[in-house]
């Protein structure tokens, strides 16, 4: 169980993550979703022990883990957003090398994952002659090795085509069914995860707006929307004058679009 | 628990080794001595036995002092740059590698290199001394001045001792690579610190305090030894082995304390 406590931590003067209490359970699918800049990726860095909170802490099946954190890190594969690796040594080097850190020696097992990412065929060819579905596959191989019981992926789905992100979502969801993992994932692409999540939080500006199990969400937020528009003010005004309106936030401003997270009181006014 | 030290040094090892650009400083240094020896050809034609010895020390005096310091900042300076700018080194750091750890498997990689180039550079000389010019006893009228056997204990201890000076350049280079933000700037300014410190050293009176005052030092005594005078080790030795010590220490407090301060996203 990964318990997040008070966690807070501030870049300079800018509030990453902001008093975040999150609480993930052995054998959930945890998916963190929030726009570019939210702090999910601070959130990731601080459970895989790489970014210190300011505030707060983590704890590790009870244990703290800024007091455990090399018997932590053996249960934890972590992949990284833009997976990165030496570019003048192979694919198989790489994992080698890093297998070695891990303390698995077992040749067979390094096999074996390269077989299941479909990279046995160029495991042998440099890493500079790879594409970025390529790398995301190898990061996920290097993510899995020693069987970690808690699998951290930062947007491993980032920069891939349909197929791509199919085939990593359809080996996350093979892992799961191994045993009692955990896997928390981080994405902005809603759908993919509503697939293959059982308890999702929604992060916006370092708060989290709303977690929870998926299933419960779906009920009790069924009437919850991310609108997009390119006219804030006038969808500001419209939102204000809805008497049906619960509640609206404006949770992001991207290449002149704002988003409003909206939620209203009765099913079907939207 | 795996031992990280350990296999975080074997790793480096093995990356030094498949990295192509290691295999063209070393053959930079393979160009310096081949064109030092066709330059003691043209100039001296003697083929004397004293000439085995000039040679050689002439030789390494012109690499260790100007292209080897150079080459040892390019290499450390780009150390740790290059894990921070493509994100290596979070790969390290999360499977529970400490940063001590991951630093100090860099400066062991950066003095094995070091020691790796300069016992290539003088067993190249060596060979390419003893077969061009011979070695043999250093005779004056008859009278041995120094032996032969007199004379690779001085060189080995002078060697050894350049081995300290240049330890303190490459623990530079390594100290710079932390804080910069890509290679290029760690490389610049490690080059530009050596040569502006090299250009001021004399006109601030601050000699005695930079470690490249003492880089000539050790084989310039071995190479008046075998001229025939009576040279002996001065204080200058205790110097250069408090300086450079002092540099080296410095240097790598630094780099543990920067390095222990950064974040890697």
């Amino acid at each position: 169980m990964i318990e997040l406590i008070n966690l807070t931590k501030f870049f300079g003067t800018n509030c990453a993550v902001n008093n975040v209490d999150l609480r993930i359970e052995d054998g959930d699918f945890f998916a963190l979703l929030g726009p570019n800049g939210a702090g999910k990726s601070t959130i990731l860095g601080m459970i895989s022990g790489l970014i210190t909170p300011s505030k707060g802490y983590i704890k590790i099946n009870g244990t703290k883990l800024d007091l455990h954190r090399k018997k932590s890190s053996f249960s934890i594969g972590v992949l990284f957003e833009n997976p990165s690796f030496y570019e003048y040594l192979s694919g198989r080097d790489n994992i080698t090398m890093l297998a070695k850190l891990k303390d698995c020696n077992n040749k067979k097992e390094i096999e074996q994952l390269i077989d299941t990412i479909s990279l046995s065929e160029y495991a042998d060819i440099l890493v500079n002659k790879y594409s970025l579905g390529m790398k995301q596959r190898l990061a996920l191989a290097c993510a899995l090795l020693n069987n970690p019981d808690i699998l951290i992926l930062d947007e491993p789905t980032n920069g891939l085509d349909p197929e791509g992100i199919h085939a990593i979502l359809n080996l996350l969801t093979h892992y799961i069914k191994k045993g009692n993992k955990t896997i928390i994932i981080s994405s902005h692409q809603v759908h993919d995860m509503e697939a293959i999540c059982n308890k999702i939080a929604i992060i916006n500006n370092g708060n989290i707006l709303i977690d929870g199990m998926l299933s419960d969400l779906l009920n009790d937020h069924s009437s919850s929307y991310l609108l997009t528009t390119n006219n804030p003010k006038e969808c500001e005004m419209f939102l204000k004058n809805q008497s049906w309106m619960k509640n609206f936030q404006f949770i992001n401003h991207k290449r002149g679009l704002k988003d409003f997270y909206i939620e209203s009181i009765k099913k079907g006014k939207q | 628990m795996s031992n990280y030290f350990k296999e975080l040094t074997i790793n480096e090892l093995y990356k030094l080794f498949k990295n192509k650009i290691n295999y063209i400083y070393i053959a930079i240094i393979f160009c310096a001595i081949l064109t030092s020896f066709f330059g003691i050809k043209m100039l001296d034609s003697t083929n004397s036995a004293r000439s085995g010895y000039s040679y050689m020390l002439f030789s390494l005096q012109t690499i260790s002092t100007t292209i080897m310091p150079l080459l040892l900042l390019l290499f450390s300076a780009n150390m740790i740059t290059s894990e921070k700018i493509f994100g290596t080194i979070r790969n390290i750091l999360v499977v529970g590698c400490s940063k001590s750890q991951f630093l100090f498997s860099k400066v062991i990689t950066c003095l094995i290199f070091q020691i790796f180039i300069m016992v290539m550079a003088m067993l190249t000389t060596i060979v390419i001394a003893y077969f061009n010019f011979g070695f043999g006893n250093i005779s004056e009228d008859g009278i041995i001045i120094l032996s032969c056997h007199q004379f690779w204990f001085q060189f080995i201890f002078a060697y050894s001792l350049l081995a300290l000076v240049l330890f303190a350049v490459t623990t530079f280079g390594i100290m710079l690579s932390t804080f910069c933000r890509n290679s290029a700037s760690a490389i610049t300014s490690a080059i530009g610190i050596y040569i502006m410190l090299e250009s001021v050293k004399s006109k601030l009176h601050i000699e005695n305090l930079i470690y490249s005052s003492y880089i000539e030092y050790p084989l310039n005594v071995v190479s008046e030894l075998v001229e025939g005078f009576h040279a002996a080790w001065g204080p200058k030795l205790l110097y250069l082995i408090f300086i450079s010590t002092l540099w080296i220490f410095f240097s790598l407090s630094a780099s543990f304390i920067i390095i222990k301060k950064l974040e890697f996203k």
